[in-house]
């Protein structure tokens, strides 16, 4: 009875402290993981948003460019009193020379940037006649992404089973 | 025998208490390093909005939007508009324009966190973005 008594008086102090310490340094260390993961998610998007903006000013810079060659175009149309038909002939072989990267279909420019190592900016122009005061519209501009998303073709476990 | 056993005991309660002191050390470490690294993404987070939020506002307004909200012009020798801006929150953005006219402007914006020498290189901001604009003339792009 008395040794019982003794180890209880000494082994409680150690069981309670060594339960502490473990409740301590779990959450401690579950903590740092969440901060961790929290600031690496932080730096992610910060470099995303940096990465994006940054291809939308080349995208601008692209486009003043474009819009420059295409002003020199309407000049020579002006001065050789040429047709709306041969306007877009030569914007398309100027805008073709200048800019082999970008796609031009019809009226139809298609620019894209790299936005990091999967996503392209993609702006979509649309060229004017000679006689409108501005030489292109922009249609569209938009992220896409470089790679096909793939989901789990069949999941273990199905809640509710499709009908095959 | 029992003298021997309170011996023991005490031995045992300071084996229990400079252990528990090591760990708390231990622990406490983690702690704050968990707390900074929260304060670190917080101050990311606010940085990356208020950077955002420059950009879109010089992209939709031109100049413009410098115009008002406390933005300070300074004068430089090298020719690049300079603009800073301390946010009630503390954090200060900083804009430099390499290019500056009606119809283009290109710069970058960076955001300083709170209580940092904001007159620093690049290396201390949070974050960095890319402003651009560009309005073709005849269409009244405005400064």
């Amino acid at each position: 009875m008395y040794a019982k008594k003794q180890f209880g008086g000494f082994g409680v102090c150690s069981i309670i402290m060594i339960f502490v310490i473990l409740c301590m340094s779990t959450f401690g260390i579950l903590s740092l993981v969440l901060a961790r993961e929290d600031l690496h998610l932080s730096k992610e998007a910060a470099l995303a948003t940096e990465q994006f903006y940054a291809a939308d000013a080349q995208t601008d810079e692209i486009i003043e460019r474009i819009d420059k060659a295409l002003t020199d175009c309407v000049e020579s149309v002006l001065q050789n009193g040429l047709s709306q038909a041969e306007y877009a002939d030569l914007a398309a072989q100027s805008l073709a020379e200048l800019f082999p990267q970008c796609v031009l279909s019809g009226n139809k420019l298609s620019i894209d940037v790299p936005v990091g190592q999967t996503r392209t900016l993609r702006t979509q122009l649309t060229l004017l006649p000679f006689t409108e005061r501005n030489n292109y519209r922009v249609e569209s501009s938009s992220v896409i992404a470089d790679f096909e998303w793939e989901g789990e073709e069949s999941p273990a476990f199905e809640l509710f089973p499709r009908n095959k | 025998m029992k003298k021997s056993g309170s011996a023991i005991f005490l031995m045992e309660f300071i084996v229990v208490i400079l252990s528990f002191s090591l760990s708390v050390t231990i622990t406490l470490q983690l702690f704050v390093s968990a707390y900074q690294k929260g304060e670190r993404s917080e101050e990311i987070s606010v940085a990356l909005l208020h950077a955002q939020n420059i950009a879109e506002q010089i992209k939709a307004f031109g100049s413009d939007a410098l115009t008002y909200g406390g933005w300070v012009k300074e004068h430089t020798a090298d020719g690049t508009r300079r603009f800073q801006l301390v946010f009630d929150d503390g954090f200060t953005a900083k804009i430099v324009f390499e290019k500056f006219s009606a119809s283009r402007l290109f710069g970058v914006v960076r955001v300083y966190p709170p209580g940092a020498d904001s007159g620093g290189g690049a290396d201390e901001a949070l974050c960095s973005l890319n402003l651009s604009r560009y309005v073709p003339k005849d269409t009244g792009g405005g400064l």
